[in-house]
Formats: structure tokens, C-alpha cells, sequence
């Protein structure tokens, strides 16, 4: 069965239920923290918990219900396994809130070890966060085989991998977007299975008791996080390669630049994530000069390549600025952005000044928010406007464009500020010494409040064509 | 066909409930056994209280004179210890090795002070010179002796992690020991056992002057996969299988992604 343009349809409306809602959780935890609802701070960390893994799962499955759909332009997605995807996604977040709402479970969206064993909360709390990411992990890995298998219906894994191009020899025309998926889903098998080898390891502490390495499980634990996050913005950039000629008019070849930056980043992304591990003086220290090389090697050519290939498809092309593709613009300048911040934290001379301030939350939001989250949204536009084509707004689309970068930047600039001046992250009340921390709390929530009144506009605008759609 | 399908995925799923269900059974009760049986991991023990505030409570030393406990710390660090003068256990012998392990380190006085307080409501001031001698201590503005009343000492037992229980049939209490180090109204480092070595002891003054000593639990030798093995005496570092762990992941999704291409993937000259 094919993939049907429900399937993609309902995952959009998964994204905008459960986006407006992860966001007022965050805007909730920056309350707090700002002293306007300090008597509910005991909910901070269950918030941070929710709020963390639900953007991070959420994120992931957006950006591979929008790869899933981009593939179907060249290969045959399972429909079946896209249902089942749903489905256990479904299943997932509803223990994960069992877990953080009725057992108050609050180890953070990393769970670091031991944390979860924390007395701060029930057993049981614990183990349902653990089943929700089980039967997360599970699907999601499901999923992901079976785009890879589709990809292989069509190409060998050196067409896929566009190694022809590499080589300088013949071979078929493989589109970008087909590499960059490739790649990303071979890595985001990685870690999967790193996911499943940290939950294991959890579980058989749960049943035997006998303890684990921390070190271990921190490194595990990362291995899967880090790369999690860093795959949902690559497979969103995949879709920005495959959509920008709909608008540009001008075609986005593979070449041997392209496939050789994407390439390096399957052989290194693995390694990049040794930059968490900075602070573990028990981390040998050949792995810490790896992490800094790896973020480097990993993250600088593929960005690079792929900006400079937007900006000279886009220099002087006769483009009509709609909202699906000033988002899709706009998310991959963000993710430029954030991607800088990010090369800027994983420097070990940096990272050492920066580590635990709010700096870090300031440059992984600045690639989520104006990065993952707006070129994902541009790409749902894209699709619902392209199978209802409502008549467009234009200005009404500036608006929202305008509120979301106005209101996502200016939430960014306080963690920055607050970051720069050495206020801690993950404080849910700031002691006296700290007091400036809550005055960008209470800037940043009257930012996210301009970002969230454009979202929901957005949602209005997308959502009219994808009740037109969902009808069709 | 269709109620085959149905009949596996009803078994399946009762499978995955069946299991759940131990696994939610057996946990807390594998937990709280093992956790009881094994031996109580110091480190973590001695990091519960790290970096809480101390309260600045009513000190009377031993020469009548009463201080704030703050008015102390403010002018240099300090070393926090609990006693009882006639406990028959580890207070005399915990606070002698105290003794000589700040004599190795050096210092007191000039770069930080001791005050020893007596928990016990029962003890007076004689009671405290009394131990101060039989330490061997020259009580004076470097080693201070005193006591408190019962509700002081209590705040100031539980913001340090120190308990006491009175037993009645032997008129002593049950407690640990322990040397607190405090920096500006702050716990930086717990030392925790019945003596205080110089190593350890070296490692709180160097946190009393504002020098971060990281610490590490190491996970002892029930553990199913590690990254590295420390050899305690040569300090040599090597690394153990669960470094193998780190790359396996990588590996294996290369298999996997290499195994997809090759049993499913042979494009024919149409499809490509």
C-alpha cells in the first residue's frame, strides 16, 4: 500500500496539537523562573522533562513525516509502517505524560544516569518514562528501516550515498534530498540501537539492582540524544534541497561537493557527540580532542555547502515569497545560525566558560525554533497549500513570518544575554545573586507569547488548507 | 487470515503486558534488596549535602565566650566536626586522626580553623575541654571546642548530613562521623568514616580555598559493562568493554544499512 496523503496530513495534525502545547510548557517553565508563578516551581523539572523529550520526539517525527512524503517523489514508502509509526508515536506520548503529569517523573529529557533512580518520584513513574521510550525507540527504528529499504527498491547504497560522484564516474542522477536521507537514516539506525543499549542497561539495573558505569551511560545516552536531534535537522534539510526548486525554478543537483560534505557527515556525526562530555574529567582525554575535531568536521562543510547552495538558487530567482517558502528560507538561515552557536559551543577553550549557563539552552533553541521548527512548518505549508491551493494572504502571511522571527529571536537574544552574563541553566528559582537571570525570564516570556501568537496564526492559515485537504 | 492476525497481535500484546507487569513488580523489590545487602556508596553519601547553606547558629567555646557561626566562616573557612564527650566509639579516635591529618596538611589557623561541637545537650564546657585534651588539641582561636543548645545543633547536624539517635540501654548515641568543610555559610566537601585521612583531608582544604577537586564514585566491581578500569595504585587507566559498547552501535547500523541495500536494493535499468 502506498503512502497516502492522509498519512502525511496526520501527522501535520499531530504537530499542531502537540506543538502549542510543548510551547506553553516551555513559556510555563520561563514563568517560573521569571518569579510570575514561582509558588508552581515544584512542576519546573516534570515541565522540563515534558517539554524536552516532547519537542525532541516531536521534531524527529515531523521531519521524518516529511521525508517520508519527499521520498514518495522517487521510491514507495511503506503505508502500513507510517500507520504503525503514528500509532506507536501515539502510544508513547501518552505514557511519557502519564509519567511526567500523574507521577511527577522529572530526570530531564536527557535522564541522565542516575537521575532516574532518584527518590523524587514514584517506581513507577520511572519505568513508564522508560516503556514510553521503549515503544518509541522501537517504532522509530521500525520506521526508519523501512525508509532505508524503499531507498534501496530504487538505488544501490553507492548510488544512495553518491559515491559516483565522489568517484568522478558514471551514474545515475541522484537527487540531494535522496543522499541526505540516506545518510541521516543510516546514522539515526546508530542511534536507535545506542538508545535500546541505554535502556537495557537501565532495565537490568531495574530487575538485578547491580549498578551501571555512569560514564557508560552517559556516553550512550548522548550517543542516541545528540545524534536524535542533530538527524531531525538534517532530514528537514533534505526537504529544503528537494522544495526550493518548486519555488526557485532553478534545479538543486547533487555534485561531488554536495555528496562528499554529506558523506563526511555520516563517517563523523557519530563521533561529534563527545562535546557533551567535556565536563567528565573521567572521559579520556583523546575523546575530548575527537568531539571538538568531530563537531567541526561533521557540521561545517555540510552547513556551508548547503547555505551557499541556497543562497545562489535563490540570488536573483524570480521567487514568490509565500509563507511555505519564507519559512523553509528563514529555517535554513536559522539553522546556519544555530549551527554556529553550536561549532562555537563544542570548542573546548569556549565550552569550559559556557558549560551550564544558559548559553547552551540559547544555542540549541536558536536551531530548533528558527531552525528545525520553521522549515519543517514551511514544508507543511508547502504540502497542504500544493493539494488545497486556498487563495494566499501575502500580507497576512508577512505577519505571521514577521511574529515568528521577532518573537523566536527575541526569546533566543535573553538566553544569550543571560547566557553571556554566566546565569545558570536549569535553575527553576534564581537565588539574589542571580536576580538579572528573572528579568530575561520575564522578557523571554513576552517573546514566546509574540512567537506563539504567530504559530497559532500560522496554524489558522495552514490548517484551513488542510481541512480542504483532509476532505479531498 | 484477518483473525489469525488479530489472535497474534492479542498475544503479543498480552505478552507485553505480562512482562511489564513483572518488570513493575520485581524492580522495587530487587532494588530496595540489593540496595540493602551492599555497601553504602560514600561518595554519594557524602555529595547529598554539597553546596546547601549552613545555619548560623549560637556557639559557646570552651572559654565562656559565645560566637555566631558566621562571624567564624566570615573570617576564614572552617572544618565542621560533631562529638559527645563520653562516647565509648569512633568520636575520640575520628577527631585524633582529625588531629594528625591536619598537622600533614598544615595551615590551621592561618588558612582555615576547626570547630568541634558537642551534639550531646547533656555535655558542658568542661565536658568539651575535657575531649579537647584528650585529643590532644591546645584549644584556641585555630582549634575551637564548644557546644550549642539541642534545636542549633540539630539544624546544624542535618545541613552537614550528620544524624544521632540516643541509645537508651547503653546511655550512648548512634551516629557517623564526620568532618564538614565550609565556605562562606556553604558545604563544599563532605568527609564521611571513622578516620580522616591527609589525602582526604587535602582534598577539603583545597576546596576551602576556592580550588574545584572533582570527584568520581567509581562504579565498584558488580558492574556489567565499564568504560574504563583504573588500577588504584598506579592510577594507569585503560579502557574495558564498555568503550566496545560505543562503537557497536555505529557498526551495527552500518550492517544493517549495508544488509537493506544489498537484499532489497538491485535496481533494474527502469527503476534506475
Amino acid at each position: 500500500m502506498e503512502l497516502s496523503p492522509k498519512h502525511t496530513l496526520h501527522w501535520i495534525g499531530v504537530t499542531f496539537i502537540l506543538f502549542p502545547l510543548l510551547l506553553l510548557a516551555g513559556m510555563f517553565m520561563r514563568a517560573i523562573q521569571a518569579n510570575t508563578l514561582a509558588s508552581t516551581q515544584s512542576w519546573f523539572y516534570p515541565m522540563m522533562t515534558l517539554h524536552g523529550v516532547g519537542m525532541a520526539g516531536l521534531w524527529w517525527v515531523a521531519s521524518m513525516a516529511c521525508a517520508s512524503r519527499v521520498l514518495t517523489r522517487y521510491t514507495k514508502p511503506s503505508a502500513a509502517v507510517s500507520t504503525f509509526a503514528l500509532i506507536g508515536t501515539i502510544l508513547g506520548v501518552l505514557l511519557l505524560l502519564a509519567s511526567v503529569l500523574f507521577g511527577r517523573f522529572a530526570a530531564g529529557w536527557y535522564f541522565l544516569y542516575p537521575l532516574p533512580f532518584s527518590v523524587g518520584w514514584p517506581a513507577w513513574a520511572t519505568l513508564t518514562f522508560f516503556v514510553s521510550l521503549t515503544v518509541l525507540g522501537v517504532t522509530w527504528l521500525v520506521w526508519t528501516l523501512d525508509l532505508l529499504r524503499a531507498i534501496a527498491r530504487k538505488y544501490t547504497i553507492s548510488q544512495a550515498l553518491g559515491w559516483h560522484y565522489i568517484r568522478g564516474v558514471e551514474g545515475p542522477d541522484v537527487p540531494p534530498a535522496i543522499l541526505i536521507v540516506t545518510t541521516s537514516l543510516i546514522a539515526a539506525v546508530a542511534c536507535l540501537l545506542a538508545g535500546v543499549a541505554v535502556l537495557l542497561l537501565f532495565y537490568y539495573e531495574m530487575l538485578t539492582g547491580t549498578r551501571n558505569d555512569a560514564l557508560l551511560m552517559k556516553n550512550l545516552t548522548f550517543l542516541f540524544g545528540h545524534l536524535l536531534v542533530n538527524l531531525s535537522l538534517y532530514l528537514a534539510v533534505a526537504v529544503v534541497y528537494d522544495t526550493f526548486p518548486h519555488y526557485t525554478g532553478r534545479p538543486w543537483h547533487t555534485n561531488r561537493v554536495v555528496a562528499i560534505s554529506w558523506n563526511a557527515v555520516l563517517a563523523i556525526v557519530l563521533l561529534a557527540y563527545f562535546h557533551h562530555l567535556y565536563m567528565d574529567f573521567v572521559q579520556p582525554t583523546s575523546l575530548q580532542y575527537v568531539g571538538q575535531i568531530a563537531s567541526y568536521m561533521s557540521s561545517i562543510p555540510a552547513a556551508v555547502v548547503t547555505v551557499f547552495g541556497a543562497v545562489t538558487i535563490v540570488y536573483r530567482a524570480p521567487v514568490r515569497w509565500s509563507l511555505g517558502f519564507t519559512l523553509l528560507f528563514f529555517g535554513l538561515m536559522g539553522w546556519g545560525i544555530g549551527g554556529l552557536g553550536a561549532v562555537i559551543d563544542s570548542t573546548i577553550a569556549l565550552n569550559s566558560k559556557f558549560h551550564n549557563t544558559l548559553w547552551v539552552p540559547a544555542h540549541f533553541h536558536s536551531y530548533m525554533i528558527e531552525g528545525l521548527v520553521l522549515m519543517v512548518l514551511g514544508y507543511f505549508y508547502h504540502y497542504c497549500q500544493e493539494r488545497a491551493r486556498m487563495p494566499e494572504s501575502l500580507p497576512f502571511q508577512k505577519t505571521i513570518v514577521t511574529l515568528m522571527l521577532v518573537g523566536g529571536y527575541g526569546f533566543l537574544l535573553m538566553f544569550y544575554l543571560a547566557g553571556a552574563q554566566s546565569v545558570p541553566r536549569r535553575y527553576a528559582i534564581y537565588p539574589a545573586e542571580l536576580s538579572h537571570g528573572a528579568i530575561y525570564a520575564g522578557i523571554a516570556v513576552v517573546f514566546a507569547a509574540v512567537f506563539l501568537l504567530g504559530l497559532l496564526f500560522y496554524i489558522y492559515e495552514t490548517g484551513r488548507n488542510w481541512v480542504r485537504a483532509y476532505g479531498a | 487470515m484477518g483473525r489469525d492476525r488479530r489472535r497474534t497481535g492479542a498475544r503479543l500484546a498480552w505478552t507485553g503486558v505480562t512482562l511489564l507487569s513483572i518488570l513493575a513488580i520485581a524492580w522495587p523489590a530487587s532494588v530496595s534488596a540489593s540496595r540493602g545487602d551492599e555497601p553504602v556508596d560514600l561518595l554519594r553519601e557524602e555529595s547529598r549535602h554539597l553546596y546547601g547553606p549552613v545555619p548560623d547558629i549560637d556557639v559557646q567555646l570552651i572559654d565562656g565566650r559565645h560566637v555566631r557561626l558566621a562571624d567564624l566562616w566570615r573570617d576564614t573557612p572552617l572544618l565542621v566536626t560533631l562529638f559527645y564527650s563520653h562516647c565509648a566509639g569512633t568520636c575520640t579516635p575520628f577527631l585524633r586522626s582529625l588531629h594528625t591529618a591536619v598537622g600533614q596538611n598544615g595551615g590551621l589557623g592561618s588558612e582555615y580553623r576547626v570547630l568541634s561541637l558537642s551534639f550531646d545537650p547533656h555535655d558542658t564546657l568542661e565536658n568539651a575541654r575535657a575531649t579537647a585534651a584528650a585529643v590532644g588539641v591546645e584549644p584556641g582561636d585555630a582549634w575551637l571546642f564548644g557546644t550549642g543548645t539541642p534545636a542549633d545543633v540539630a539544624r546544624l547536624a542535618e545541613a552537614v548530613g550528620f544524624w544521632y539517635e540516643p541509645v537508651q540501654a547503653t546511655n550512648q548515641f548512634d551516629h557517623p562521623s564526620l568532618v564538614a568543610a565550609v565556605r562562606d555559610g556553604s558545604v563544599v566537601r563532605v568527609l564521611l568514616g571513622t578516620t580522616v585521612n591527609a589525602s582526604r583531608l587535602k582534598s577539603a582544604l583545597f576546596e576551602l580555598k576556592g580550588v574545584y577537586v572533582p570527584l568520581y564514585s567509581r562504579p565498584g566491581e558488580n558492574v556489567l559493562f565499564r568504560c574504563l578500569q583504573i588500577d588504584a595504585l598506579t592510577q594507569e587507566v585503560r579502557f574495558d568493554w564498555g568503550m566496545l559498547l560505543l562503537v557497536v552501535p555505529g557498526l551495527l547500523a552500518l550492517a544493517i544499512g549495508g544488509t537493506i541495500f544489498r537484499t532489497t536494493g538491485r535496481p533494474t535499468s527502469r527503476e534506475a
